[in-house]
């Protein structure tokens, strides 16, 4: 039932492309992009329990890789935008050996250290000129369409990997890990590597949508690639929404979206006005808006 | 080349100083979660907001030392209020009180730089400007003042919780929440009361960031690190632990400032806490959880 | 009058009912046994009186008022104790501390110094262990500090749940002999055990409790132990 909404949505966004306003354009295309990233934060946290507050070095480093791509060795952007998820995928590998030991709160943070980590290294290496951003100059002539039909595409990809990983023996081996770790490895489960996996996908899918994004903005500065204020973003949408779900990101990330845009001028109280809605929807909806509609209506989920 | 052991003292000497400051920064973050398991991820911005303050009132009062007594039970009233937020999400789930927590950073972050300007500020004031000779190794005054502001503050909670009823009951409540309402002790109340008394320590670390470096609004997120890094070091729930944790950051951070570099220097602490991490998650004196 | 007044108690953890609609009466200065086997519910029973489970239907008065909505820490005020199964004693507190903290409530505050002399006569060998931190007691140790901590309360009813399991004989009869003593003071006692035989010995009434309803109540005289027996095990009976 759920994965038929879904398929009428995307459609819906496809057809939607013949508006061709261009502040629609741009506003879907970012929601899109929040929809992949928000899938796969959601996927972390409920499939296997990994809060990840690191989310946004795969941003920051699927945009520099577009830049550094388009700069430094003249490709085109598409494949531009493939070496995003490439070299986060490299960077994730390098990363999770460490990062899988910890648990909780101390991954969360720890993912965040990661983060912050390769921040500091990118404000301060001359080869990505430092502190004052990289331009990618290949995006320039962009039209709106085509950002928003790769941004499109990624979110299919996203929503698309995790349909078809729940179904899959993987998706089984996923589960049992989440409801119950002990048991899970006392049957021969090796959650480590399930968990490992599950974090390198998201890392993957997130550098994609990094690359796609700066072809939206082509202007990569270090502290907004590498702000917290994405993984917040997907985060919000994934609660909001309902995690756990498909469709609740989903709907989450147009919520957010759209308060991006309504608070525009009011980038100050902004993340006051999220903690607010925050609240206010978890009172109303525990288990985020479609999250909570669905369990009331009993609607099988993937 | 200088002098390898001039620099060995040098190092150690920068950095237990250092180190003491820090262990200041991560003790309202480290109290915090010991009482009621919860990561306050915007401690680092209120460290800030509470630096800010201080810019305000030290203006009218002239004396930065002597704004404390305004600042002290505002930052304590702030901390109540935004711990009866808190409580309403405390007992549902735990990864939406986080995010709570980091909007509520974003939020001063923003709300701060909206009022004061993204202008980094300083409030050294004139006589503690300059270095003392301390074995051979000059140390900023001003440093030495955080030293010894953090060492007071330490000895204070201390006493605070070994001597008094309601730090006792705090202590009982973060040891065992059910039983603790089996006593009569009301759990909210507790928090909103540490989350007061944890403020007013961030007051403190924001009057000692405020006179020891030069901070902007979006300055928060790397106390928060540091704050953190204690915290993994010393183990939950140990004064002692949170104290030696934060010796462990200034050394390894002075460490690598004169090894590597000073643009590096932040990335050694956080080397050093994902090591401990891994290798001794439950820090140096953990309570077993 | 009646001092606590259980009617009809429906509660729950998660989606299993455990109590299934209980009224129990204690009268003052009694001691009420609760008896069944494991998992009938009767700790729930206790949590339910003391407020830290929820009662989804039914009521609960204490000296005349209803408190079914009060929170755990006004009970205590109130003057319902629970001394909780488990060893629950504060670790990071000494032993005085722990019994500090058992006066919290401001009623009992204010006599904080009478409770305690109270308690160490009780249990002079909490006295001589007063500086010494909670996590070194044994296991004896630490459950006559759990029960001293729960005077200190200044309780007029006091729920002990399960307070001698996993305790050598010799300690329990000297639980027994403190329930006693407290019960001799005029603190009225419901009585949580598995043991039959000790409760039973010990109590002015008993409840039988099997799968959240009450089996059986009256006093220990008045049945035989094949009856008791019987109930306990879920035989047949026209309760």
């Amino acid at each position: 039932m759920e994965k038929n909404i879904l398929i009428a949505i995307f459609i819906l966004f496809a057809l939607l492309s013949l508006l061709s306003d261009p502040f629609w354009s741009a506003f879907f295309s970012l929601v899109f992009i929040y929809i992949a990233c928000s899938e796969m934060w959601s996927f972390m946290i409920s499939k296997v329990n990994l809060l990840s507050l690191g989310q946004q070095a795969f941003i920051g480093l699927g945009g520099y890789t577009l830049a550094v791509s388009s700069v430094y060795y003249d490709l085109p952007i598409p494949f531009g935008i493939l070496m995003s998820a490439c070299v986060a995928g490299i960077f994730t590998i390098l990363e999770l050996p460490p990062l899988l030991r910890l648990r909780g709160i101390y991954f969360a943070v720890g993912s965040w250290l990661f983060s912050e980590i390769i921040h500091l290294i990118f404000i301060n290496w001359e080869f990505v000129h430092a502190g004052r951003g990289m331009a990618v100059p290949k995006a320039y002539g962009m039209s709106p369409t085509i950002t928003y039909f790769m941004a499109l595409c990624v979110a299919i990809i996203s929503v698309s990997v995790i349909y078809f990983l729940s179904k899959s023996k993987t998706g089984l081996a996923l589960r049992s890990i989440g409801e119950n770790e002990m048991t899970a490895l006392s049957i021969g489960i090796n959650s480590f590597k399930y968990r490992g996996f599950c974090f390198f996908i998201a890392s993957l899918i997130t550098g994609l949508a990094g690359g796609v994004y700066y072809t939206m903005r082509p202007y990569v500065i270090p502290w907004e690639a590498f702000g917290i204020q994405w993984t917040i973003g997907f985060a919000f949408a994934s609660i909001i929404g309902g995690s756990g779900t498909l469709l609740g990101p989903v709907i989450g990330s147009i919520i957010h979206v759209s308060l991006i845009h309504a608070l525009a001028g009011f980038t100050i109280i902004a993340p006051l006005i999220d903690v607010i809605v925050v609240i206010i929807v978890l009172f109303v909806f525990p288990k985020g808006i479609w999250g909570t509609i669905a369990e009331k209506m009993r609607f099988k989920l993937t | 080349m200088p002098d390898p052991l001039v620099l060995l003292s040098s190092i150690l000497i920068e950095g237990i100083i250092l180190g003491g400051f820090y262990s200041l920064v991560g003790l309202g973050f480290s109290q915090i979660f010991g009482i009621m398991r919860v990561m306050n991820l915007a401690h680092g911005d209120f460290i800030i907001l509470a630096s800010y303050l201080f810019a305000l009132f030290a203006q009218v009062l002239t004396n930065p030392f002597l704004a404390f007594i305004v600042v002290a039970p505002l930052m304590f009233m702030i901390g109540y209020l935004y711990q009866n937020v808190l409580n309403k999400m405390i007992y549902k789930d735990s990864s939406a009180i986080l995010l709570i927590t980091i909007c509520f950073g974003v939020a001063l972050e923003n709300i701060l730089l909206l009022i004061f300007t993204p202008n980094p500020r300083n409030l050294c004031p004139s006589y503690l400007l300059g270095g003392i000779d301390l074995l051979g190794v000059s140390v900023r005054k001003s440093l030495l003042v955080a030293f010894s502001g953090s060492i007071a503050t330490f000895v204070l909670l201390f006493l605070f919780f070994k001597r008094t009823y309601i730090g006792k009951a705090i202590i009982a409540a973060s040891d065992d929440r059910l039983t603790a309402m089996l006593m009569g002790i009301n759990p909210p109340k507790i928090y909103r009361y540490g989350m007061g008394i944890c403020m007013v320590i961030a007051a403190v670390t924001g009057l000692m960031v405020a006179i020891n470096y030069l901070f902007d609004p979006s300055a928060g997120t790397s106390y928060l690190m540091i704050a953190f890094g204690t915290l993994v070091i010393g183990g939950i729930g140990s004064l002692l632990g949170t104290f030696l944790g934060g010796f462990v950051l200034g050394i390894s951070q002075t460490l690598t400032a004169n090894l590597i570099g000073t643009s590096y220097q932040l990335v050694g602490g956080y080397i050093i806490i994902l090591i401990f991490m891994l290798l001794r998650p439950q820090g140096l004196f953990g309570r077993k959880e | 009058m009646t001092l606590l007044s259980v009617k009809d108690v429906v509660a729950s953890y998660g989606d299993i009912t455990v109590l299934k609609g209980i009224s129990i009466n204690v009268n003052p200065g009694e001691v009420v046994s609760v008896i069944g086997a494991n998992g009938a519910g009767k700790s729930t029973l206790l949590k339910v009186i003391a407020g830290l489970i929820p009662a989804t239907k039914g009521s609960i008065i204490f000296k005349g008022e209803d408190i079914t909505q009060t929170s755990p820490f006004e009970r205590v005020s109130a003057g319902i104790t629970l001394v909780p199964e488990g060893r629950k004693i504060f670790n990071s507190l000494t032993v005085l501390e722990n019994l500090e903290m058992g006066a919290f409530n401001p009623r009992a505050r204010r006599k904080k110094n009478v409770l305690l002399s109270q308690v160490f006569e009780l249990f002079p060998e909490l006295e001589k262990m007063k500086n010494r931190n909670a996590s070194t007691l044994s296991g004896g140790e630490g459950q006559m500090l759990n029960i001293a901590r729960g005077l200190m309360s200044d309780p007029e009813l006091i729920l002990f749940d399960e307070v001698s399991l996993g305790l050598a004989p010799a300690i329990v009869k000297r639980i027994y002999e403190a329930i006693k003593a407290i019960n001799s003071k005029g603190i009225s006692v419901i009585l949580v055990e598995q043991n039959i035989m000790q409760s039973l010995n010990i109590c002015n009434r008993f409840y039988l409790l099997t799968s959240g309803a009450i089996r059986l109540c009256g006093r220990p005289s008045e049945y035989g132990f094949e009856e008791i027996k019987k109930a306990y095990f879920g035989g047949v009976s026209g309760a």
